[in-house]
């Protein structure tokens, strides 16, 4: 994508979120962000007294669709999805996608 | 491809894609400079081209509801919020559970994963009317508001709502999570998602009871007690029951809308939502000076300005700038101006450092609430004015 793609000042890992990180050829970081998790939806709906229920559903089947630079040199993306450990995130792998 | 967690496909947006015409946008609150707001986008799906009209009255309505809520209603200057008018040709949503099935842009339809309240929408599509109409940095958030009266809706990469009245009630709570990151403060019915056993990434809950080791021990009152004893609203304490669990997990308040509809965020969400504002929004929107190397080869005066996005709503005075120069404090104010020759001979630093100091917000670990911005200062050589 041609133009400024704004970082976040702050950015916090979450569940539902992924990590994108552009690299080049030889694996050099270019440029990394996170995006929502398109495949996490929440279910909710309140009882009579306002109260909430629901539940998180994950979705095997969705797109998703990922804004990135328009960096010459990119050559592919990696996707990585944070887990929690009850102290910090661990980022696991799940795909590497080229963009040739 | 399809992964383990099963994202089918990966659509990529470098270069150029061919597109038909751009859906209308319109800018329904201007700010600021995008570069420096969140910004919202809203799409509505099963709105003819006929129902236009109630399609802007129901996004203005939904967007009352949401300035209304603290922290939105002080901070609703950090936002800029365009409305999408996706036209679809049959008005309404699916509702396949009873055979009734309309044709819309984007695909809104309940009973989504078997669930009767839960609207899912054609993702694809989405992300198409985004591609056409929007840069990419201006869909900080997305809503899709469905032109739909029964309850429904998702949260998600996209905030999904219809027209019911409770869907800027939901929608608050849903952006609690995808804006927020904060946890659901509800329990479950036999305890279907409840897990306890780690402490939870989320500010809002946690598994300590013990007051010095609770998250947000800092807004508890020395004299409230910990677990709480008694089921009062509007009282930071430790309350046992979050996150889908009835025991082992503690949530700070009694009934947050974390919890419940129609409720306010409360002390702790609140503050979260107020340090997530400012992952987005910088309390320096420019700066004067726009270069931060300057020369001076004589006695002059030198201007500087920062511009902010504004004091939150209500909140005069929250937003203090403090110029430092060389590491001293030297003033207050959005301005300052200096007599170059007035500074001794040689490298200066000139420092802006713009803070919201709004008590809503009692820990910044990371510094979110804060800017600074330094310029270089060379001062001339001369000493004719040293001292004016």
């Amino acid at each position: 994508m041609s133009g400024a793609l704004r970082r976040e000042r702050r950015p916090q890992l979450s569940y539902d979120r992924l990590v994108v990180v552009l690299r080049d050829s030889q694996g050099r970081e270019l440029d990394w962000r996170l995006v929502r998790n398109p495949a996490i939806l929440r279910a909710e709906a309140p009882g009579p007294d306002g109260q909430l229920t629901g539940r998180v559903i994950e979705l095997d089947d969705v797109e998703l669709s990922i804004a990135i630079p328009n960096i010459a040199t990119a050559d592919h993306i990696e996707l990585y999805r944070p887990r929690w450990t009850g102290a910090e995130h661990m980022l696991d792998s799940l795909a590497q996608v080229p963009l040739r | 491809m399809k992964s383990a967690v099963g994202l089918a496909t990966v659509a990529c947006c470098l270069g150029v894609v061919a597109r038909s015409v751009a859906e209308p946008v319109t800018v329904v609150r201007g700010n600021g400079p995008d570069d420096n707001r969140v910004n919202v986008a809203i799409l509505g799906d099963g709105y003819t081209a006929e129902e236009l009209a109630k399609y802007s009255t129901d996004v203005d309505l939904l967007l009352a509801g949401l300035f209304r809520q603290t922290p939105f209603s002080e901070y609703e200057s950090y936002f800029n919020v365009r409305r999408i008018d996706v036209v679809s040709n049959e008005s309404g949503a699916d509702h396949p559970a009873d055979g009734m099935f309309r044709d819309t842009a984007l695909g809104a339809a309940y009973d989504c994963a078997d669930i009767e309240y839960l609207i899912c929408v054609n993702n694809a599509a989405v992300h198409e009317v985004l591609e056409r109409s929007l840069t990419g940095n201006l869909r900080d958030m997305v809503l899709i508001l469905v032109n739909d009266d029964e309850y429904g809706g998702s949260g998600g990469a996209f905030a999904v709502a219809s027209t019911n009245v409770q869907s800027t009630e939901i929608i608050l709570h849903e952006l609690g999570h995808s804006f927020g990151l904060l946890a659901d403060e509800y329990t479950a019915f036999g305890g279907s998602g409840c897990s306890n056993t780690v402490e939870p990434p989320e500010v809002n809950v946690t598994r300590e009871s013990m007051r010095e080791s609770i998250k947000w021990s800092y807004w508890i009152e020395p004299d409230t007690p910990v677990p709480a004893t008694t089921a009062t609203r509007g009282v930071v304490s430790a309350f046992e029951g979050a996150k889908y669990c009835a025991s082992g997990l503690y949530r700070p308040t009694y009934d947050s809308r974390m919890r419940s509809l129609g409720r306010p965020f409360e002390e702790v969400n609140t503050e979260q939502l107020i340090r997530r504002i400012y992952n987005r929004v910088s309390p320096i929107d420019s700066v004067s000076p726009a270069v931060d190397e300057l020369r001076s080869d004589r006695c002059e005066f030198l201007d500087f300005f920062v511009q902010t996005p504004g004091e939150p709503d209500g909140l005069p005075g929250t937003l203090e700038t403090t110029w430092r120069i060389d590491g001293r404090v030297f003033a207050g104010g959005d301005s300052l101006t200096l007599v170059s020759c007035a500074l001794p001979p040689g490298r200066h630093s000139v420092e802006a450092e713009v803070r919201d100091t709004n008590p809503a917000v009692r820990r910044d670990p990371d510094d979110a609430l804060v800017e600074r911005y330094r310029w270089n200062v060379l001062a001339p050589e001369s000493e004719i004015l040293s001292g004016r």
